[in-house]
Parts: structure tokens; sequence; C-alpha cells
């Protein structure tokens, strides 16, 4: 068996209980993202993975051997901290080369080590700068350099791009990926950014409080999520409460046909994107007062009350050039595609 | 913060009263010393105003350049052992609950607001042949028969880095307890043992703290009077006992103003070149 198991893993922080039940199998080779809002456990689970934290329950597999009780230092991972964690006395080579000098690694293969590892993460001839000589992006590079430079069995990334700004974190994440791809290095990230997780992963594992909500890869998270929250946490969309009999969804502002959908009380996650205008009132349309426009260029929003139970007015979002004749005020008439609906339990 | 000059001479008034303290209490009295040392002593307290090396070219004896060589050994010691044994200590502290810090912290003040006095007649009686370790050190087998640790230059050490290890402590606590936890797990994901982390990354990200430290606490135990009396031999006494001895059992007032200039300037030159080399460490 290759790749990493986590095994039915528990994680208590005296009484209270940071993961339940967590089981992931990682193939080799693999970019699986942990995504989650922050306090979903989705750091312990990676800090429990890397050796920093034990478990209070469960096992953790790595290519068939239990390394549950293996210490961090004996694990050869390579980690990315939040804060990148580079030594602030060492140079730009050195912390390149510190997991080689712990192990005794001679010093001029270190250096071309070093050399091969800064061309890979583009910053070549940077080894002998100093730490604050870099600029945010830059330490990045280096701390990942730091990480792969034992061509770890495992490569953890503990949301290291939340400190970029918005631009950069995007091209390191296509970054990151694409130096993943070429490693094949098996990888672990954690983020709360979901574009981030749709960004890099072949496997997106959401999790809230500390449960596993939903394992897939990116555009299935997004197209089918299991549940509400992994709806709701995933993208923008729209969750309707209401009522399925004989293939038809009965809710405020209107019905849907539904064709083959379970009868009984169900919940649809409709994302904005999937609902169109109307020209007028039908069987298949949700109709509502239209209470806010927001033209934003590539695209243009609107908000619908239907009279929704917990006053959330449906969002509708069209392409940017489509003709919006709706104004604050008007009624507003819509149909959706059965097939892009989602009917949660 | 606000770096305007005042505008009227009115401004300057709040400043006048540290003014005239560091001038009266400060310039005033170091300026008599450096004055006193080039006086003539003539014996039983009295002294005659005329110029002269005479109290400088007695330092230069083997006598006195040993007791300075004794000041600065024991300084140096010192020092070292407050850091080797503080730094670690520190760091775990840092790393320990809260309530373990508060702990240790109120411990290590109230080490501080002891009497030097007291701590001196502590350590003697500890190291005493009849009430101290060495009593122990006998039913423990270790020694055939109870022995005196004191006076000896290892009870002076012991003693003085006693009182300078509170002060290694609160010198580096503010530091260590900055260190992102991240940092020691990073070098342990990479590879290092905990041990190895400390002292591969946690003590050479240090460096500059841990020799301002050193200095800090070499300069203040170059100074120390009480502890080297009553725990050392004659031998073991620093320059500071040297001194308050000229100055009050010899009453030759002169030399004991010559002694202290030269104890403070060797002390200033060599803080400059420590922090020199330590600016220069840090630029390379």
């Amino acid at each position: 068996m290759s790749g990493l198991i986590v095994e039915n893993v528990d994680k208590f922080y005296g009484s209270v209980q940071a993961l339940s039940d967590i089981s992931l199998i990682v193939d080799n080779g693999q970019f699986v993202c942990l995504l989650g809002p922050s306090g979903c456990g989705k750091t312990s689970l990676l800090r429990i993975v890397a050796g920093l934290e034990d478990p209070s329950a469960g096992r953790i597999v790595l290519d068939g051997a239990d390394i549950t009780s293996k210490p961090a230092h004996k694990r050869d991972f390579g980690m990315v901290f939040q804060s990148l964690a580079l030594f602030p006395h060492l140079s730009v080579g050195d912390n390149i080369a510190y997991p080689l000098a712990i192990r005794g690694v001679p010093k001029d293969k270190r250096r071309a080590e070093v050399e091969r590892l800064l061309d890979l993460v583009h910053l070549p001839g940077k080894a002998d700068r100093a730490i604050t000589q870099l600029s945010g992006g830059q330490r990045q590079r280096v701390a990942i350099a730091r990480a792969l430079i034992m061509q770890p069995k495992l490569f953890l990334l503990d949301e290291p791009m939340s400190a970029l700004d918005a631009k950069l974190r995007e091209t390191m994440q296509v970054e990151v990926k694409r130096l993943q791809r070429d490693l094949g290095v098996t990888s672990l990230l954690v983020t709360h950014d979901q574009r981030e997780a749709m960004t890099t992963a072949d496997l997106v594992v959401v999790m809230s409080e500390g449960k596993i909500q939903q394992v897939a890869p990116p555009i299935e998270i997004y197209r089918n999520p299991a549940n509400a929250f992994v709806a709701d946490f995933i993208g923008i969309t729209n969750l309707i409460p209401g009522r399925i009999e004989g293939g038809r969804f009965e809710g405020p502002g209107g019905a849907l046909t539904l064709p083959g959908a379970k009868p009984g009380n169900a919940t649809l996650s409709i994302r904005p994107e999937d609902i169109a205008l109307a020209p007028q009132a039908g069987a298949d349309t949700l109709s509502g007062t239209v209470t806010f426009v927001r033209h934003l260029g590539a695209t243009t929003e609107i908000s619908v009350d239907t009279g929704n139970a917990d006053e959330k007015d449906l969002t509708v979002s069209l392409p940017g050039r489509t003709h919006c004749p709706l104004e604050v005020g008007d009624t507003a008439h819509l149909s959706v595609d059965p097939a892009s609906v989602v009917v949660l339990g | 913060m606000i770096q305007s000059r005042p505008r009227t001479p009115l401004g300057y008034l709040p400043i006048l009263l540290p003014a005239f303290a560091l001038i009266a209490f400060y310039i005033v009295p170091f300026g008599s010393m450096v004055g006193m040392s080039f006086f003539h002593n003539l014996g039983g307290g009295a002294y005659e105003e005329v110029f002269t090396l005479e109290n400088y070219a007695r330092l230069v004896s083997p006598f006195f350049l040993s007791v300075l060589g004794t000041s600065f050994e024991v300084a140096f010691l010192v020092a070292l052992f407050a850091i080797v044994i503080g730094f670690p200590f520190t760091y775990l502290l840092v790393n320990a609950r809260r309530g373990t810090q508060v702990f240790w912290l109120i411990v290590m003040l109230s080490v501080l607001s002891l009497s030097e006095a007291i701590i001196g007649f502590a350590w003697s009686t500890l190291l005493s042949r009849t009430a101290g370790i060495g009593v122990l050190f006998e039913a423990l087998g270790l020694t055939e028969k109870a022995q005196s640790y004191a006076p000896s230059l290892g009870a002076v050490l012991a003693g003085v880095t006693y009182i300078a290890m509170p002060y290694a402590v609160l010198l580096l606590y503010p530091i260590l307890s900055r260190i992102e936890p991240d940092i020691e797990q990073a070098s342990r994901t990479l590879g290092a043992s905990p041990l190895r982390a400390f002292f591969n990354v946690i003590v050479p990200m240090h460096r500059t703290p841990i020799v301002v430290s050193f200095v800090m606490i070499f300069v203040f135990t170059l100074g120390s009077y009480l502890l080297p009396q009553i725990l050392g031999r004659p031998t073991n006494w620093t320059l500071s006992v040297v001194i308050s001895d000229q100055a009050l059992l010899q009453s030759n007032m002169p030399f004991a103003a010559a002694l202290s200039i030269f104890l403070m300037t060797v002390t200033i030159l060599l803080v400059l070149l420590v922090t020199l080399i330590n600016r220069k460490g840090a630029k390379a």
C-alpha cells in the first residue's frame, strides 16, 4: 500500500475535541488540500501528519508503515509554515541547505543542491543573500526550496501563502502546483482559501468542526456538494428550503420540476450563475422582488427577495454583457436548469 | 516620537531638575574623584593637592595586576556560567505554561530582593564542613570525610553566579519570549532533534542578545565586593575589595580613586571592544 493513510484520528485539547474520527487516503504523487474555515481542525491534522503533535487516537500510516509515534525529525517530510519560519541568522543558501547540513552532507555537494533548488524556485544566484534582503514572495520560495531539498516523501504546507498580497498569492499557487507536478511529490496543503484549493488540489478535503465533510476533486466539490455546509462554503450558492412531491419542488417564490427527485423536505443548492431571467412567470419559475442590482463588470449580480424563510435573498449572477432590464423594486422571474440543481437532504 | 526642539527657552525648563541632579550627583563627584587620583597621599587620610602620577604608577605592579586579573576572571566566569545556565533555563521557561513562568519569575525576583550579605552567609554555611553539602557527600559515600568548600574561588563563583542568574534570566526572557514556536518546529521537520535544533538554530539565532547579556552581567559582576570577602580567600579578592580596603582601612583616598578610575576605564574599553566585535559579527 503506497501513500499516506490517516486512520480514525481523534485529537483532544483538554476537553475540546479538535478532530473526530478523521480517515483519509492520499495516494503517492497526489496533491491534497485540507480546506475549511479557521478552527475546523485542518492545521491540527497537518501537524499530526508532520509529527509535531500526537493524535489522541488513531494511526498515521505511510507506505504501509505505522509512523504514528515517529518523531517529526525522523519522518523526512518537508514542511512550509505559515510564518515560513526561515532562520534569520542564516543566509538563503544555508537556510535551504539546513536539512543537508543536519545529515552531514559535505559542503560542495550542499552548494550544488542549493543551486539546483534555487533554479527550481526561480531564485538563481541568491544563495549568499541574507533573508532580510528578500521580498515576501522570495522568502516564500526559499521556504519551499528548504522543504523540498531532501526530496521529502511528503510535502506539507500550512497556509504558506496567506501573508502574500492577492496577486502574488495567485502566482505562487500556480507555481506551487507546477512544482509539485514536475517533482511528483505527494503534497498536503492546508488553506481556508477555496481558490487556492481549486488551483492546486487533485483532491479537496472539506473540513468543518473537526470532521471531514467531503472528499472529492475540486470541480466535484463545486458541482456536487455533499451537504449544505460544503455548498455554502465553496463559492456562492443559494440554499432554498422547500418540499418535493411527485418530481416537483415547491418552495418560496414558486416551483421547479426536478425529475426523479426523492419526495420529502429538501434544501436546494443553486449556484447564482445557473439562474437565468425568464420573460414571465411560468410553471418552472421562481419569482420575487429585486432588492439590489450590482454591475460588477464581468458579471451583474441581482438580489431577489422570494420570501425565503430565513430572509436570505436569492443571488443571480448574469454574464456582464447580458442586458439587465431590472431595477430595484421590479418583479423578477427566474428560471433554473434542473440539471444544475443539487438536492440536499 | 516628537523630536522638535522647544521654541522658547522656557521649554527647556523641565530638563533643569534632571540636569541639576546629573551634575550634582554624578559629574561633580566623578570629577572630584578624577582630581583626587592625581593628588599625593600623605598617609593617615591626609593628602596634598599637587599633581602627581605616582598613584597610577603604583597600579602597574604585579600585585594590582593580579588583583585586576582575579576581578576579570571572576566576572568572566560568572557571566559565562550565568548565560550557560540562564539561556537554556529561560528557553524552557518561555515554552512552559503561564503558571510555571510566573512562578519562576517570582522566584528570580525574590533572589534579587535578598541582601547580598544573607546570600553570602547562606552559601558559606552551605559549603561549610560541619553543616554543608560536605556532610551530605560524606553520607552518600562520595567523599571519605566531610570537607569545607569555602573559602575558595569556586565558592565565590557559586555565590556571584547565584546573584547574576536572575539578571541573565530577566535580560533574556523578553527576547526569548518573542521566538515563534514555528522556528523550532521547522528545524524539527527538517531533520533536527529538539536538542540539535536548540544548539543549531535557537542559540546562534540569539547570538547578539547572548553577547549583550554576557557583557552586562560581566560589568555588573566586576563590581562585586561583598561575596568575594565572605566566600573567598584574600587571593580571590576583586579590585572592588582592594579599593574599599585602600579607601576605608588604609585611608589612601588618592590611590583608591586611581584604582576606581583604572577599573572603570578598563571596563569601558572592554565593553566597547565587545560591542564593536558584535556589530561586525551582525553585519557579516
